[in-house]
């Protein structure tokens, strides 16, 4: 108790000396709100069934988007809106009929958040740190089984998680038009639950996916476009490899492209 | 960078010519071992699947090529002409070039030397795509299994009668999802088997046992169950005989009728706990006797409840006396009773009824195995048959099929895969469930291959 006292005690004196005693929050951080409208397409090559099968989950997504940028080249970046993911391609054999599914876009939300940090310049380059993670819950979806002679039910709830990180390198010396690089470290992963009612038969299959690329390339750009306007275009490449069914490597690259519109005030 | 451009294109042009050079010397150097590759590739091809060396696989002087996104139109043009091909065409809504090779290259050797080359993302040959891409069996006789495969053909020699395209069980396209485990076990109970036939030799898991003389010989002295597992796991595409549904399905023989086609229902009995203290997931019963309506024999009931509650299906006929359906097939609760259509989906009217039918499977003019003692010595060992007898290993065969890629599900949960899967194919007189063929013919395809959901 008689601790406690003195860490309380510690605390009161630490929190009632004047802000001056404080160099590092000396100079406030003014802070930038840039609300926008965010809207991507991705297509990603995603591996089941322990690696044995392949399909492509892609996905377009629009979102409103928050970020706050701090004078000390921190900015974060809340991001919350809609996805149409389609996951056509995925084979459900553990359900008493097997499935496959030909569906197209699945609705779903998304959730993300972004920071980037710059962390030393050099002439006109800056180079920086980026970190995003994004997460669509797809919506409850049922349909009907109509080629069986009996009345059934199909339910699918899908989930998906992206997330990448790595260096960014911005060009800063032109003006209102600010090109980067960024590599990033990129792993995609999520989940296909399906259930199936038909009759008196029941199933569930829960099935594990994840994305067959670990880097990303982006090669994007800043425009500044007026006074409190800005936009932001990417082009995002992941080069992917697996080995197919018969064991055979397969290579290619996925690509994904961004738009952002901020405003700032 | 304008004077330098025709030096910077020569360099490029030089490059691909040399880098072409280079890719023909080492397909020269390359050539013996590469030749050797391919034969090899053909041998394996070869023991794999016979009955695609007679058709031409891919065009013989063209490749698909896909160069890498990136790469650019000029890129790829002067990379095409370093290989000295032509280009036939861009294909639509893609980065793939259909290219004519040059005389002195085969597909084989221009594939190869693409898929060095660092702007191509992938080449292969141009395959032939063919309509009738299902594996489809070599078996001599296959063509006359309409129960199989039925394009409406003669069932026969010709003049014999021939069926409707389509009523069929769709064996083909339930074979490309499985042939069958050699894990899966399917009990014939029935007058034994040949184990000499050419199309049965090695199919079975041990002797089995003969519960007509009792004795561990059921070597077949009647005929009928070399018919019934000839239909249910016959060996398939070896060139020979028919087709089996379960094409790598094992069978294990029980012999529980004697030499004049008859048993007793204590053989029976005996007969099924065998099965399945031996390891059976599935037991074909192409037998019967009737009750009257006061009339029970409720240990047979009670072996038929042993078998389903170690999640054993038993598949039994209907009978053919165009009367109530026999027992075993009328225990509806651990049974599947199985009537008979023919080449036409229809029902033949001495095939039996009543609430307990739950399919129908093909019946009529099945051709499968007979002993090699039957016919006498010259004759080749197949004949026809007919009865509900014959539709009762079409099914036995696919819930083999379906225990061998689900071997999760109960015998409750096959029963009903058999069931909703079937075709109603007398839907016009009888919508839904009947008593005359149940829920339907039996649909291989609807049962095995995943169901496609579309929007």
């Amino acid at each position: 108790m008689k601790k406690i006292s003195s860490y309380l005690v510690a605390v009161l004196i630490v929190l009632s000396l004047p802000r001056s005693s404080f160099p590092q929050i000396q100079e406030e951080p003014s802070f930038r709100i840039k609300p926008g409208i965010h809207f991507e397409y991705f297509s990603r090559k995603i591996t089941w069934d322990d690696k044995k099968h392949t399909s492509d989950l892609k996905s377009t997504m629009i979102a409103l988007n928050t970020e706050l940028e701090m004078d000390w080249g921190l900015s974060l970046n809340g991001i919350i809106g809609f996805a149409m993911t389609s996951f056509d391609g995925l084979v459900f054999r553990q359900l008493p009929f097997s499935v496959e599914l030909e569906v197209g876009n699945i609705e779903g939300y998304i959730l993300g958040a972004e920071l980037k940090k710059s962390l030393f310049s050099l002439n006109n380059f800056e180079i920086g740190v980026f970190g995003q993670i994004v997460h669509n819950i797809g919506k409850k979806k049922d349909w009907d089984t109509t080629v069986l002679n009996v009345q059934g039910t199909i339910t699918g709830k899908p989930t998906w998680t992206r997330a990448s990180v790595g260096p960014v390198f911005q060009y800063t010396g032109l003006e209102r038009f600010y090109p980067y690089l960024r590599v990033c470290y990129n792993k995609l992963w999520g989940t296909f639950q399906m259930d199936q009612v038909i009759q008196t038969l029941e199933g569930t299959e829960e099935k594990k996916i994840n994305g067959t690329n670990m880097f990303e390339g982006t090669l994007g750009s800043i425009f500044e476009l007026g006074k409190g306007f800005s936009f932001r275009g990417e082009i995002h490449l992941l080069p992917y490899s697996y080995k197919d069914e018969e064991g055979k490597n397969r290579n290619g690259i996925d690509m994904g492209f961004l738009a952002v519109a901020a405003f700032s005030f | 960078m304008r004077k330098n451009k025709p030096f910077f294109l020569l360099s490029i042009i030089f490059i691909f010519l040399f880098s072409s050079d280079f890719d023909r010397t080492r397909l020269s150097k390359n050539k013996r071992q590469n030749n050797r590759q391919f034969q090899v590739r053909l041998q394996s091809i070869n023991d794999d699947q016979p009955f695609h060396l007679k058709e031409q696989r891919y065009a013989p002087d063209q490749v698909l090529v896909k160069f890498k996104p990136m790469v650019s139109d000029f890129h790829i043009k002067t990379t095409i002409s370093a290989y000295k091909a032509g280009t036939i065409k861009k294909m639509r809504r893609s980065n793939i070039y259909q290219l004519q090779l040059p005389e002195y290259l085969t597909v084989e050797e221009m594939v190869w030397a693409l898929e060095r080359n660092p702007d191509v993302e992938y080449a292969c040959p141009n395959y032939i795509v063919y309509i009738t891409a299902v594996r489809e069996p070599n078996d001599t006789f296959f063509d006359y299994q309409y129960a199989l495969r039925n394009t409406g053909q003669d069932i026969g020699i010709p003049g014999s009668p021939h069926g409707k395209d389509r009523a069929d069980i769709k064996a083909l396209e339930g074979w490309e999802e499985t042939e069958g485990s050699e894990d899966i076990i399917i009990a014939v109970i029935d007058t034994g088997i040949d184990f000499g036939h050419p199309d049965l030799e090695d199919k079975t898991i041990s002797n089995g046992y003969d519960f007509a003389n009792d004795d561990e010989d059921p070597t077949d002295d009647e005929g009928h169950g070399t018919f019934i597992a000839g239909i249910a796991a016959a060996k398939t595409n070896n060139n020979e005989g028919v087709a089996g549904v379960a094409w790598d399905c094992k069978i294990l023989p029980i012999k529980a009728i004697s030499d004049d086609g008859t048993g007793y229902v204590s053989w029976l009995i005996d007969a099924i706990y065998h099965a399945v203290d031996n390891g059976a997931d599935v037991i074909n019963m192409s037998l019967g006797f009737a009750l009257g309506p006061d009339e029970a024999v409720p240990s047979l009931e009670d072996a038929l409840q042993y078998a389903h509650s170690q999640d054993v299906v038993c598949v039994a006929s209907a009978g053919n006396d165009g009367e109530p359906v026999l027992y075993p097939a009328a225990y509806d609760e651990f049974c599947l009773a199985v009537a008979a259509t023919d080449f036409d989906d229809l029902r033949p009217t001495w095939s039996n009824y009543g609430p307990e039918v739950d399919v129908a499977a093909p019946g009529v003019r099945i051709v499968g195995c007979v002993p090699t003692w039957y016919w006498g010595e010259g004759s080749i060992p197949y004949g026809f048959l007919g009865g509900t007898s014959t539709s009762v290993p079409h099914v036995v065969g696919m819930v083999a099929l379906i225990k061998s890629i689900k071997s999760w599900l109960s015998a409750d949960e096959i029963m009903d895969v058999i069931r909703f899967s079937a075709d109603d194919t007398n839907t016009g007189e009888y919508p839904g469930k009947d008593d005359f063929i149940g829920y339907g013919r039996i649909n291989m395809e609807k049962a095995l291959v995943p169901i496609k959901i579309t929007k």
